[in-house]
């Protein structure tokens, strides 16, 4: 049960996930420049093109039956509404999955699979955040960026032999079949060396601008979801003592954008926003939280569980700029109680008290409070707080242990 | 080139010289009676690709390759099975195989597992004590009920990759050999074509018999090639080990 | 709750390939402590890897990829189950003494998440069990990590002296779980300490 890599190994293959890269050597790409390479309805007719084709839709078949999907109907159709906004008349080609992952990701196919991670949901705070990261990937897949990629690659690559050893050893028992590791290897060599070109990444972002202005939406979220990003990572790293590299992240992770490319964003966005005189710009806060309601606690839950404390309370406290809640509270509660760092415990119990106080307080949110009142000597109050949670919870799966707890 | 680099590519031509063959291993049930007479065969989604090796060393699937391999290989497939007594349907997806795809899902994944595990305690050196004179995985309860849905004697899950440069059969990797000293010997990603095959008895859900080939000679993409990798990777199994030893098949 | 590809990993650096090693069914100190289980079948013993606590021991079946029953033997107050490093982004918490069971559910829980690559966890059932002699706690599961195999778990534990006993048993939820569930049991009614 290792984290084995593979789906995200096959999808550097095809896939091109959010990176970045290169100097600043380029102009600024700007987002009135962008137009579409690809028609509606478009197929592949090279003989290259129409094997990778081929390539992701045998990927598409395995990622279509996942086991970790996530099926909800209301939530689905919610960001399929958006991906329609995005793209326009490509939209009938564009065919969306919801991944459980909790790293914040998405990437697009040149066959128009797209995935959208849990990790990304968890971590955008409105409705034009998750559309800014979707219009970047609809840039790359609009500008044919993997196609380019893959002939780009194919004409520099004779580095195969060391990078598959790298490439098997990181795979070679993750139980995978041979076949499998085979195609790994040569994805990893994608992945790894030939990250989309600082050229690509900046008519994404400039792609991505557009469309996001074009539908209404307020065009600094591009900017303000990668700062999100950067932020999480600095407090991650200062939490573990590190350092905080842009490049840290692994090959199969993804780099937020570097300071040229946020420059360029905010000087886009800025002059999208001055010459915008008849639409009204929204961020969706509103829709993007009666949407993502059903899955909220699960999206928070992948994360804390995680136990990157850092990173766990850089987000709580980012979702709280818009106000605390229940929900919220009772996982900055969970955040410290995992983190169990000298004075942890009384950070945990201070939450809790306080998450039970808001109407929307998770039946959990008793439980824990119920437990860190115990530990702390107060025993009325916790147990007040245990039968409160059975109540609410009558078969909770673990109600035998707390009624254990209870009697005790 | 330094003198290790020159070494390694001795190494890695002698290697070259001696996989210029076919071999193939099979690993049964003891109690295993291959396939005969009247049965019905499912392959489970036969996976059947073939690439174009560039210059550079990546494989670039090739869409028209595969899909001719991949006829030819089902059809010689087909008939090898007919010869036996076998009728073989294939079933391209979940669907395809008429059990209920949910199903049908999970034993694809489990089977997944399974065949892994085979690979890696039965052909990788990390050998399982218990299993020394065993082979005895299974699909389990749901792999008969699957056959109980449908009608199916035996199911079987076949992969076959190959991979050839515009211009014929490329060199092995020096790749594929260095992958071997981590421990789990990785197939060359190129230029040679890997299949292996599982064979699944439906009423028992048992894997009775499974078998890895690799070849750097033949050519799927056509019908004689794909003739001789299903004759060699299908054609030749042999019982188990407690069904030669009751009777010695001659 | 290991992971193959550590284990691959280790004994490559190692360059050495030390293999699985028989488990013979007759009474066995487990993961090097004292405590003590009777076997009622023979048993694969998993290569030690280096990135397992030390008193942490795996036997199989069929393979870690279908079935594995972990044990660990006695972890001190504010030890983790994992070996991790200060800089580990993502930590399995600690154990303590004074853990109340959401506190156990949620160390098991994330040592899935973060060691096992999990990323569905769902908890199925947690009570109270007799194990060691003392009251413990067992933790049903189902889990479903990137190879998209559905699995089940099972970890039955107990403090004692303060120390932290545990076995668990994970399965393919496709039979491999229910076949080895009886020994399993049987294993965790045999254990016990000295």
């Amino acid at each position: 049960m290792d984290s084995n890599r593979r789906l995200l190994l096959t999808r550097g293959l095809c896939g091109c996930a959010l990176c970045l890269v290169g100097s600043h050597v380029l102009g600024r790409v700007l987002p009135s420049s962008m137009v579409p390479l690809v028609e509606a309805g478009y197929e592949p007719v090279e003989t290259d093109e129409r094997g990778l084709w081929q390539e992701c839709d045998r990927l598409e078949d395995a990622i279509s039956h996942s086991n970790l999907l996530i099926k909800d109907a209301g939530v689905n159709a919610y960001v399929r509404g958006v991906i329609e906004r995005l793209f326009g008349a490509n939209a009938g080609d564009v065919r969306t999955y919801l991944v459980r992952d909790p790293d914040f990701n998405a990437s697009m196919f040149p066959n128009g699979m797209m995935l959208v991670h849990t990790g990304l949901m968890a971590r955008v705070r409105n409705e034009a955040q998750l559309a800014a990261v979707l219009g970047h990937e609809a840039g790359h897949y609009l500008r044919r960026h993997s196609l380019r990629q893959w002939r780009d690659m194919k004409a520099k690559t004779a580095v195969m032999s060391v990078l598959a050893l790298a490439g098997a050893a990181a795979t070679g028992a993750t139980g995978n079949n041979w076949y499998d590791i085979a195609n790994a290897i040569n994805s990893t060599l994608l992945l790894s060396v030939f990250q989309f070109s600082r050229e690509m990444e900046s008519e994404a972002d400039a792609y991505g601008l557009k469309l996001l202005f074009e539908n209404g939406y307020t065009p600094d979220a591009a900017a303000s979801v990668w700062a999100q990003l950067i932020e999480e990572r600095k407090a991650s790293a200062a939490a573990r003592k590190k350092r905080y590299k842009d490049h840290a992240a692994s090959a199969f992770s993804t780099h937020p954008p570097s300071e040229e490319r946020m420059e360029d964003l905010a000087a886009s966005s800025r002059e999208l926003q001055g010459d915008d005189g008849t639409v009204s710009r929204d961020a969706g806060l509103e829709r993007w939280r009666a949407a993502i309601a059903p899955l909220r606690a699960m999206l928070l839950d992948e994360q804390i569980k995680l136990n990157d404390s850092g990173a766990s309370l850089y987000l709580l406290n980012s979702l709280a700029a818009d106000g605390w809640d229940g929900t919220l509270k009772y996982y900055e509660g969970e955040a410290y109680r995992l983190r169990d760092e000298p004075g942890d415990s009384a950070r945990a119990s201070e939450a809790y008290a306080a998450a039970i106080q808001f109407p929307d307080a998770p039946a959990e949110a008793w439980r824990a409070h119920g437990y860190a009142q115990m530990k702390a000597g107060n025993m009325e109050e916790g147990r007040r707080a245990l039968a409160r949670y059975l109540e609410l919870s009558p078969d909770a799966v673990d109600a035998a242990m707390v009624r254990f707890s209870l009697g005790r | 080139m330094n003198r290790k680099d020159l070494r390694l590519a001795a190494l890695a031509g002698a290697l070259l010289a001696l996989s210029a063959c076919t071999t193939t291993r099979q690993v049964a049930d003891s109690a295993f009676r291959p396939p005969e007479g009247n049965y019905r065969l499912i392959i489970v989604q036969p996976d059947i690709s073939v690439g174009v090796l560039t210059a550079g060393g990546a494989i670039e699937p090739h869409e028209e390759w595969t899909q001719q391999a991949r006829e030819n290989v089902l059809k010689a497939l087909a008939a090898q099975q007919a010869n036996r007594g076998g009728a073989t349907k294939v079933a391209a997806t979940r669907e395809e195989t008429g059990a209920d795809p949910e199903l049908v899902n999970d034993l694809i994944w489990l089977h997944k597992a399974v065949g892994t595990s085979i690979q890696l305690h039965k052909y990788a050196p990390m050998p399982l004590p218990t299993k020394k004179d065993r082979f005895d995985w299974t699909l389990g309860e749901k792999a008969v009920a699957f056959g109980a849905a449908t009608g199916f004697d035996y199911a079987l899950f076949l992969r076959a990759q190959d991979s050839f440069s515009s211009g014929g059969r490329a060199a092995l990797q020096i790749a594929g050999l260095l992958t071997c000293f981590v421990g789990v010997c990785v197939m060359p990603p190129g230029g040679q074509q890997i299949a292996f095959a599982s064979l699944v008895d439906l009423k028992t859900g048992r894997v009775v018999w499974f078998n890895v080939l690799t070849s750097s000679v033949g050519d799927i993409r056509s019908p004689e090639g794909a003739e001789q990798m299903v004759s060699k990777l299908l054609g030749k199994m042999k019982p188990g080990k407690g069904v030669k030893a009751a009777a010695p098949s001659t | 709750m290991r992971t193959l590809i550590l284990l691959v990993a280790v004994l490559a650096l190692a360059g050495c390939v030390t293999g699985y090693t028989l488990v013979s069914p007759a009474p066995v100190k487990v993961a090097k402590s004292t405590m003590k289980v009777t076997p009622s079948l023979p048993w694969n013993r998993a290569p030690k890897s280096a990135l397992d606590v030390p008193s942490q021991e795996v036997w199989t079946q069929n393979g870690p990829l279908l079935d594995e029953i972990t044990f660990i033997g006695g972890v001190t107050s504010g030890q983790a189950i994992a070996k991790q490093r200060p800089k580990d982004d993502r930590k399995v918490p600690v154990f303590r003494a004074d853990m109340s069971p959401q506190d156990l559910v949620s160390m098991i829980e994330s040592y899935y998440r973060i060691r096992g690559g999990a990323t569905i966890f769902t908890p199925t059932g947690v009570k109270p069990v007799t194990f060691l002699g003392t009251t413990g706690m067992q933790l049903d599961y189902e889990f479903v990590s990137t190879d998209e195999v559905k699995r089940r778990g099972r970890s039955v534990l107990a403090v004692v002296e303060g120390k932290l006993y545990l076995m668990s048993l994970d399965g393919a939820a496709l039979h491999y779980f229910d076949a080895a569930l009886p020994e399993f049991e049987a294993l965790v009614a045999s254990a016990q300490i000295g």
